[in-house]
């Protein structure tokens, strides 16, 4: 009778600790996704203010750089993609965010032929603002994939899957900005 | 967790302790030779003979005494210490439109190095190279840049020693100097050298007025005599080489927040190379300072303790520069065995636990042409006379006048073409009646739809956008109501 007693309180002990134990994972988990959000929230921002930026920049760039139309509307085609991505998993919006830094950079490289336009105020003002937004994006990538990378470990590591699996946690997408340029190893030429 | 970070809350708690332990210890000596000299005053007006010595009871009042007076200190030093640190450097606060590049600077390095929130960004009024980080907290903290190092260092450069000032921050580093230098009384060097200040010569100074000094300022600067016969106190903790490991710390830090050494490298090997690193009004700043103000050349007095709170700047460049392709604290540590030849390490064993390494950076296009260099000490100086309550005004052969507050007449005469030019003022309103508080106080007749900047009744320098279209506002300085009369109509 007493031997009973003892193996159902052990049984009921026993599943306590597991109940306690899944309580504690569980809350990890939501711990580290509503982090990975927080982190996200904080590029989305400055993603946002990306766009906003640019038809400010296109705007006054238009009347010094008639010859380079091409150039003005592949920034605006660029940024009305990026504009339409958001919201669209992080991965395609990392992709449109690439080509809208690479129309950009090719933007800039083509100002330094119009010093007139160098020397204007307003585009000064808009070129420092669009600088720190690209500085801000690419450091706040840095916080949001090493958080996606603890939850991502987390769900996938034993015995914490498990938890995760119940639940139905899913992995957290990195944001990759890198325009495929870049990763390119530079082409140099003596011609 | 850092272990760095660790010692420096052991530190910061050790220097609390000393200094309650050196407050008591004097109150006792200063209260047992006062109640002496009492007993044998008494005496002597008594006409009897004065038998006792040191008075240990009354040694006892004095280490009361002295209790109170620390507790009085620590409390103000805790509450407003850095507003007060700042206010006696003669620095102010800064908004994002005095200098976007300074605050976006700013903003970039607190998210890089993951702060709760973004530092205040002030600035000192000072020709000097300069800059420094003040707080109690990572998220309570300010960093403040001098205007001489806003004239001259480029962006990368700029980003550099924000980054720096940031890991001060973000590794808890100023909590410590913070407390350091206030417990040893820099914050009464304002008090102490104001006298000295009027007959030094100032290159590039452009202050409206002088701060404002608050109740905790002004005993913290009665306390300042006091407060120095403690610095030995504080003086110990540097000993023990905190302070240099800090520097070379913070280093490895900027150059990992900014991706790029060489901002940080450059900006030492520009500041190191001006005239002129001291800050003016506070010299007893130092300890908190990005370069040693307090250097041979410049035939300073060098205090003892102050030459081992730096890291050799010569060293720290050197160090940065040997950082090749990627950035990462054991890269940085290698770096500096190269560049010092030692053999032990720079970060004690588990101290960083950081394995991050990220690929260099390109550097920003630097301001190298000379027409952007020039543009940015004009800037910089506007940036000063701005906060000083100059009011800019232009005239019709497009010479930019620059007023200061001190400028009374209503008139000012254009230094190129000769021309009369009006200086837009609001000017007082009679009340309707002696009870109506809330009306508008002022009106000023604007000429036209332009930038205007127009000085207030109270001598505030306010500034009107081509788009503002209301017909009144507010005086940003007195909250003055102040209508807007359409000028040009009437011309």
């Amino acid at each position: 009778m007493s031997a009973l007693i003892i193996v159902l309180l052990v049984l009921v002990g026993l599943a306590v600790l597991l109940v306690l134990w899944l309580i504690g994972v569980y809350n990890v988990l939501i711990r580290l996704r509503n982090e990975v959000r927080n982190a996200w929230s904080q590029i989305d921002v400055q993603l946002k203010r990306r766009h906003d930026l640019i038809p400010n920049l296109v705007e006054t760039a238009k009347g010094y750089m008639q010859h380079e139309r091409e150039t003005l509307e592949s920034v605006t085609r660029a940024r009305n993609l990026a504009a339409g991505a958001s919201g669209r998993g992080v991965g395609e919006q990392g992709k449109a965010e690439a080509g809208l830094s690479q129309a950009l950079s090719s933007f800039f490289v083509v100002v330094e032929q119009y010093p007139d336009l160098k020397a204007n105020q307003n585009f000064l003002a808009l070129q420092e603002e669009l600088t720190s937004t690209e500085n801000k994006i690419s450091f706040a990538r840095q916080a949001y994939n090493d958080q996606a990378m603890h939850l991502n470990n987390k769900i996938e590591m034993f015995p914490s899957n498990i938890v995760a699996g119940m639940f139905r946690f899913e992995r957290a997408e990195f944001f990759e900005i890198e325009a495929p340029a870049e990763r390119e190893v530079p082409k140099v030429s003596f011609s | 967790m850092w272990a760095l970070v660790r010692l420096n809350r052991r530190y910061t708690a050790l220097l609390v302790a000393l200094s309650l332990a050196a407050f008591a210890v004097v109150g006792f000596a200063v209260g047992g030779c006062a109640g002496w000299l009492v007993g044998a005053w008494r005496a002597a007006a008594s006409g009897a003979r004065y038998a006792g010595g040191f008075d240990p009871m009354a040694g006892l009042l004095g280490i009361e005494i002295a209790v109170v007076v620390w507790i009085g200190v620590t409390v103000v030093t805790y509450l407003q210490g850095d507003r007060i640190l700042l206010a006696s450097i003669g620095a102010r606060p800064l908004r994002k439109e005095d200098h976007p590049q300074f605050y976006n600077v700013v903003e970039e390095m607190s998210i890089a190095a993951a702060l709760p929130r973004m530092p205040r960004p002030y600035v000192i009024d000072d020709p000097a190279m300069n800059a420094l980080a003040a707080g109690f907290s990572p998220d309570n903290a300010a960093i403040a840049v001098t205007a001489g190092a806003l004239a001259s260092l480029n962006r990368d450069q700029l980003q550099g020693v924000v980054a720096h000032e940031t890991a001060h921050i973000a590794n808890d580093d100023v909590l410590f100097m913070t407390l350091a230098s206030l417990m040893t009384g820099a914050a009464g060097g304002a008090g102490w050298f104001a006298g000295r200040e009027s007959g030094r010569r100032h290159a590039v100074r452009f202050g409206g007025e002088a701060p404002v000094f608050t109740l905790g300022h002004r005993f913290l600067r009665a306390c300042s005599g006091f407060l120095a016969l403690f610095a030995p106190v504080y003086g110990v903790l540097i000993l023990a080489g905190v302070a240099r490991r800090r520097d070379y710390l913070a280093d490895a830090c900027a150059a990992l927040y900014t991706r790029y050494p060489e901002g940080l490298a450059s900006a030492l090997y520009v500041m190191a190379g001006s005239p002129n690193t001291l800050l003016q009004r506070n010299p007893r700043i130092a300890t908190l300072c990005t370069l040693n103000p307090h250097r041979k050349e410049h035939g300073i007095h060098t205090p003892l303790l102050a030459a081992s709170t730096h890291a050799p700047v010569k060293e720290r460049i050197s160090i940065l520069r040997r950082i090749h392709n990627v950035v990462s604290y054991e890269g940085y540590e290698r770096a500096w065995r190269e560049a010092t030849g030692a053999s032990r390490r720079l970060f004690p064993k588990g101290a960083v636990t950081d394995r991050h390494a990220y690929p260099i950076r390109d550097g920003h296009p630097a301001a190298t042409v000379h027409d952007v260099a020039r543009r940015q000490v004009r800037d910089a100086g506007d940036l000063m006379r701005g906060m000083g309550r100059y009011v800019f005004l232009a005239c019709g052969c497009s010479m930019r006048i620059k007023l200061p507050p001190w400028h009374a007449r209503d008139h000012a005469v254009c230094p190129r073409c000769g021309r009369d030019v009006r200086v837009p003022t609001a000017h007082a309103l009679p009340k309707a009646s002696p009870t109506d508080a809330s009306a508008e106080v002022a009106e000023l007749a604007r000429p036209g739809k332009l930038w205007l900047t127009f000085r207030c009744v109270c001598g505030a320098r306010n500034q009107l956008s081509p788009y503002f279209d209301a017909p009144r506002m507010v005086c940003a300085q007195c909250g003055r109501g102040i209508r807007i009369r359409d000028a040009a109509t009437v011309d």
